[in-house]
């Protein structure tokens, strides 16, 4: 089954930004054929390693071999000129133009020239892999899936002998990351090899036929994941001092807290999605996951709960008052925290310090007298988040932006938390994290649960939605599916509701489904 | 080669040393190009930085010209902080200039301590009154505030001109567009007696020093910050966005009109068509010199008023022509501009990599 | 040594009342405009050089140009007070008021203040008569004007502008009974830019020839681009229009200049209000074009030399303004301190008076 040929081979790659050492001499192996899983948590040196490859940017040090003969990527033209193409986490497609129009940008002229014949040939391809695609769509009314089809079927029109593809599944539903991983085998089948980046374990396992680890710019293990555990492949990523799961005690709902009654939001933007008709209610000591694709009305109902979005009075209730149409500062002041999606833009202010952030949205507690900031108390608690939540910088005085993701999502996770919020509404908490601080965060959600608050996760990753949620649901094209309590949702069933295959959600009881 | 690379954080250093470099190259491009007008250099440069310093009456001139700057400077401040880019100050400087005179013309032959605050008052509420017009525009239709300020600012000249034309001239003047000397109990007192130095000027110092405690201390000044530096965050946190707009502009509005106030009651004496020169433009430099800091722009008003001095001192002393005021300015904000670059970025040498000239790579080429 | 110059200059700054014996007489000009506008700060300038070229190194002059009429004016002729100008000309009415509160901290000095009308012991005022140039070009421009329409650039609604569209008006009117005049304000002395929009509205709206009474050749450019007539201000402007150039009202301050600073170093100056016109030379007609024929030329030649001898003075009665209301009976002629706050449009002028 396993092709002898070695197709790549990178040999003591060294790439150095200021302050920072990205590789540190990463040597791999990938063979013809071969599904080559790439580990690592964020900033590991996974990107830079592939952006090396790919001739985006220039290695300090090592060389790449190529079938063979040494060579340098001159740039990513040259890069596909090789036979090396690459799908992007954030996809580089033009939403106003079609598939066919899409595709031909990134070819030579003397392939996209002929537009009949590239329509065929993008239907033959996509249909080989069954990846089904008409050329002639707008890719605005594509879903997320098939705009990474897209990106895939560009590679193969290509000729691409090495394909890689970075995070491709944290995009896709479950049944959409099947079709994937079916394409994909195939693909390798055919001779084609695939470096897969990473961090999802399971997935790892299921597919790659062999995995190389990195921390810290350096390798720190290769495998065959199939033969090892998730544990084994997690300690490699981590290191040896980090806790790698929250251990999560039953929860104990009680009243509701917070009551949402048909919120709808149309939106202006031509790509934002509208909210239709939502209703939910959140319990004190519970946590409410809300899985979805991205780009299904997340953020505009994490919006909507925070007032960034007004919407009818009635229509979001927290503990008996009527706030729909309130602004954040005053649903704040009745004990709403929220953690946004984007840590540096929205969450936190990136140029300014911790305790200026600590300011942002935590001037109820006492921080203000009269018009005046009362910095001292700031000061005291940026301390204590920085404290209780293990947030790792130079000083409350650093800018935001010079801490890494994981700290930062502790920081704004623990300035929301220190306020004694009654109900926390959180995105992606732990998008992009590292291990350890995915765990501080999870072990953060579930203590306030367990102190009396109702927490709402929206969330696309499935492990941790199963992992913390006392009750789940999913979003879809605006629309919530029914909720349950998470022991009697399967995967399956979770992943149509995340396709918007469910009747509308009235009746909690109706979405009860067994396991 | 050369190349420039972004530094991993600002770099608070440069931050500073900055302006103190465009400062010094502007000296000695300064100098060079007095070099090649056949002028002596230094002689020329002692005329134009120094001489005008070198009496009290030359340090009273430098405030006297310094105290428009820096009251607009000291709003304009506020605004751009929340990157309102309000570039109304010369209109509201202006207008703080009519209302002060309509009031000081009105009480005309009235003495007593009560009428020079009642005629600053009326020249900051006028100011405050045309910022506010700018304000409400963005506020309620969301219209630019560079269009409305910058438009707003001709119709306060022309408002100007007609009422010095109009109902405020001189009915004794020969029908010359001016308005009556005010009274002495108009005219804001002088600070050293001799020179034409008046208290103006402190009122320039104390906004700034207001404004540096409303920055540091005050959650207003924080939520300015926050709305300039991350708009998203300032909506996130529940910043009342609007409310911030209005006052950034209404303060800005009322010190500019503060400084028409005290342009028109200190050194001139009455209402005339040119109360400005242009003082609510540069006003807009000194902020931007002087870092968006209430230090900073005390120092950056001063350096500009005496680039106006030595550009007079030049003319009189040496027959130069006048743009050497102008040349200055913009060789200071041209190094500016380049040293700010610093901040953000540093030079470093990197050896050139030779460019392997393989068949793979013509064909690139040719591709792209 | 260079710095030991300044250094003793800055003393001269410290010590305002210093005067040395022996030294050339230093005499200071404020200019509002540029010396290259070819307008009115230009002719100021030509004076002076004139005076320099006169007295030679009896006097020693500094000028100063572009000097904004606020708070600033004060300053510029404070520092030519200190640094040991004798005499100290101010060419514009807005330095008026800085002018007198520096005249009066230095009563050992003289100064002259041109348009304005505030005296001291040694504070006088000079004025040039444009009107006179004007009722020439009236009627020059009412020859030309086919269209019947002449366009008036105003800069400031001041009596000196004012007075100058009447005399325009008249001296047309007395070719042209039906002759009509559109007046533009542009609220400045020198903007080229705006200077020449009026002109291209003026133009737009029918006008034959463009008067100016700003500075800058602006005007006479846009009135060559459109083949229409132009008048030139101040200064002689028939390069800039060569065809359309009708003639230029040139106020030649040498004259005036030469004496005055005469009678200042022979000590026998006296503070006055002086008004010099066409018989002094201050105001000469130039360059009137050749497109006239020979009967329009002498025709104007006439009128320039009745105002010369006397004979002829555009504001004799009887006049009356646009109400109809009788202002200058007849047989009597306005006083200079009438035409000095001249406030209203002589009959028949169809523009609104500007409030």
């Amino acid at each position: 089954m396993m092709p002898s040929a070695v197709r790549l081979k990178l040999d003591s790659i060294t790439k150095e930004y200021p302050g920072c050492r990205a590789n540190d001499g990463v040597s791999l192996e990938i063979k013809a054929g071969e599904i080559h899983a790439l580990l690592g948590e964020n900033g590991a040196g996974k990107s830079t390693l592939m952006k090396v490859l790919y001739g985006v940017v220039q290695p300090d040090g090592g060389s790449i071999i190529w079938d063979g003969k040494p060579i340098q990527v001159e740039s990513p033209a040259h890069a596909r000129q090789l036979g090396i193409g690459m799908v992007f986490q954030h996809f580089a497609l033009f939403e106003t133009l079609t598939v066919a129009e899409n595709i031909a940008l990134g070819l030579p002229a003397y392939q996209s020239r002929d537009r009949a014949k590239l329509d065929a040939t993008i239907r033959e391809v996509s249909q080989r892999y069954g990846m089904a695609l008409d050329p002639r769509r707008y890719v605005n009314t594509l879903s997320t899936g098939e705009q990474q089809r897209v990106e895939i079927v560009r590679c193969l029109i290509q000729e691409s002998t090495l394909l890689i593809l970075d995070e491709p599944t944290s995009v896709l539903t479950p049944q959409e990351v099947d079709t994937l991983f079916d394409t994909l085998r195939q693909l390798a089948a055919e001779g084609c090899s695939i470096v897969f980046i990473s961090h999802k374990l399971r997935e790892v396992r299921a597919l790659c036929h062999t995995a190389t680890v990195l921390r810290q710019g350096r390798v720190t293990g290769e495998c065959r994941p199939a033969d090892v555990s998730v544990d084994d492949i997690a300690r490699l990523m981590v290191g040896n001092h980090t806790p790698l799961q929250t251990r999560v005690s039953a929860a104990e709902p009680g009243a509701p807290l917070m009551q949402v009654q048909e919120l709808s939001h149309r939106t202006k933007d031509p790509f934002g999605t509208a909210l239709r008709a939502i209703n939910f209610d959140l319990r004190a000591g519970e946590i409410l996951g809300i899985a979805g694709v991205a780009g299904n009305g997340q953020d505009e109902l994490l919006r909507a709960l925070s007032g960034e979005i007004r919407s009818a009075a009635q229509s979001v209730v927290l503990a008996g008052a009527n706030i729909g149409n309130r602004s954040p500062g005053q649903r704040r002041k009745l004990g709403l925290a929220v953690v946004p999606e984007e840590r540096l833009g929205r969450g936190a202010v990136p140029t300014l310090s911790l305790m200026h952030n600590t300011l942002l949205t935590a001037y109820h507690q006492g921080l203000l007298t009269g018009p005046w900031v009362r910095y001292g108390r700031v000061r005291e608690l940026a301390l204590r988040i920085c404290d209780a939540f293990g947030v790792r910088s130079a000083g409350i005085h650093s800018p935001a932006n010079s801490l890494s993701g994981g700290n930062l999502q502790k920081f704004i996770l623990g300035r929301e938390a220190l306020q004694k919020p009654r109900v926390l509404v959180a995105s992606h908490p732990t998008w992009g994290v590292d291990v350890g601080s995915a765990v501080a965060i999870h072990e953060a959600l579930v203590e306030l649960r367990d102190q009396g608050a109702a927490v709402l996760l929206i969330s696309e990753d499935l492990d941790e939605l199963y992992q913390l949620c006392t009750r789940i649901g999913a979003i879809c094209a605006g629309r919530l599916s029914p909720l349950a309590p998470t022991s009697q949702v399967s995967i399956e069933q979770l992943g149509q509701w995340m396709a918007g295959e469910f009747e509308s959600s009235d009746s909690e009881e109706a979405g009860h489904v067994a396991a | 080669m050369l190349q420039l690379e972004r530094r991993p954080l600002p770099s608070p250093l440069m931050q500073w040393a900055s302006p103190l470099i465009a400062l010094m190259l502007t000296v000695i491009t300064g100098y060079l190009i007095f070099m090649a007008m056949g002028r002596d250099p230094l002689r020329s440069l002692t005329f134009f930085f120094i001489t005008p310093l070198s009496s009290a009456y030359g340090w009273a001139e430098l405030g006297l010209k310094m105290a428009p700057l820096l009251l607009c400077a000291a709003g304009l401040t506020l605004c751009y902080r929340a990157k309102l880019w309000n570039i109304g100050a010369e209109g509201h400087l202006l207008m703080g200039a009519l209302g002060a005179s309509i009031v000081a013309v009105e009480l005309r032959g009235h003495s007593g301590a009560w009428v020079l605050p009642l005629v600053l008052l009326a020249g900051m509420a006028f100011g405050a009154f045309w910022a506010g017009l700018a304000a409400g525009l963005k506020t309620r239709f969301n219209a630019n505030e560079i269009l409305t300020t910058i438009m707003l600012n001709y119709i306060a000249l022309n408002l100007l001109v007609y009422a010095v034309h109009g109902p405020l001239r001189d009915p004794f003047g020969f029908g010359f567009p001016q308005s009556v000397m005010f009274s002495d109990s108009a005219l804001l007192p002088k600070l050293i007696a001799g020179t034409r130095l008046h208290i103006g000027w402190l009122f320039g110092l104390l906004a700034a020093v207001a404004v540096w405690v409303v920055l540091a201390r005050s959650f207003i000044g924080f939520q300015l910050n926050v709305l300039g530096q991350d708009s998203r965050a300032a909506e996130f946190a529940g910043f009342h966005q609007r409310w911030l707009v209005w006052f950034a502009f209404l303060v800005a509005g009322a010190l500019a009109g503060l400084a028409g106030a005290s342009e028109v009651t200190g050194p001139i004496g009455q209402l005339v068509p040119h109360v400005s020169v242009s003082y609510g433009y540069t006003a807009i430099i000194v902020v931007f010199l002087g870092r968006m800091h209430p230090i900073g722009i005390v120092a950056a008003s001063a350096l500009l008023a005496l680039t106006f001095l030595g550009g007079e001192m030049l003319q009189i002393a040496m027959n130069m022509p006048k743009s050497i005021t102008q040349l200055f300015q913009g060789l200071l904000l041209f190094y500016l501009l380049i040293s700010d670059a610093f901040i953000h970025f540093r030079l470093r040498f990197k050896p050139a990599v030779p460019a392997p000239v393989t068949t793979e790579n013509a064909m690139t080429t040719q591709e792209g | 040594m260079s710095l030991k110059h300044s250094l003793l200059f800055a003393a001269a700054l410290a010590m305002p009342l210093h005067v040395m014996a022996d030294d050339p007489l230093k005499v200071g000009f404020v200019y509002v405009g540029p010396i290259g506008d070819y307008g009115w700060s230009y002719m100021h300038d030509q004076g002076r050089l004139a005076a320099e070229a006169e007295f030679g190194s009896a006097i020693e002059t500094t000028y100063v140009e572009n000097v904004a009429e606020g708070a600033d004016a004060e300053r510029t002729i404070r520092m030519l007070a200190q640094t040991g100008h004798d005499l100290i000309f101010t060419t514009s009415f807005g330095f008026m008021n800085p002018t007198a509160r520096v005249a009066a901290e230095f009563p050992d000095k003289t100064f002259l203040h041109a348009t304005g009308y505030q005296h001291a012991d040694n504070l006088g005022t000079y004025l040039s008569v444009t009107y006179e140039g004007r009722y020439v070009t009236g009627v020059a421009a009412a020859m030309v004007a086919e269209s019947g329409v002449i366009g008036y650039i105003g800069s400031y609604p001041i009596p000196e502008v004012i007075r100058d569209i009447n005399a325009v008006y008249m001296g047309a009117r007395s070719v042209n009974p039906d002759i009509e005049i559109r007046v533009v304000w542009v609220n400045t002395w020198y903007d080229p830019a705006r200077e020449a929009d009026a002109a291209n509205t003026l133009m737009d709206q029918g006008a034959d020839v463009i008067v100016q009474h700003t500075d800058s050749p602006a005007p006479m450019t846009a009135a060559e681009r459109r083949g229409k007539w132009g008048v030139g201000q101040a200064s002689d402007m028939s390069r800039f229009g060569p065809q359309a150039h009708l003639l230029s009202v040139v106020n030649d301050w040498a004259p005036y200049y030469i004496r005055t600073i005469g009678e200042v170093m022979e000590g026998t100056w006296e503070s006055q209000d002086y008004w010099g016109g066409i018989a002094d030379d201050i105001i000469q007609i130039a360059s009137i074009s050749e497109r006239l024929t020979s009967e329009q030329h002498s025709h104007l030649e006439g009128i320039i030399e009745s105002i010369r001898t006397g004979e002829f003075h555009p504001f004799s009665g009887p006049l009356s303004d646009q109400t109809g209301t009788l202002r200058v009976p007849e047989g009597t002629t306005m006083t200079n301190g009438e035409l000095a706050g001249m406030d209203w449009y002589v009959e028949g002028i169809t523009a609104t008076y500007p409030q």
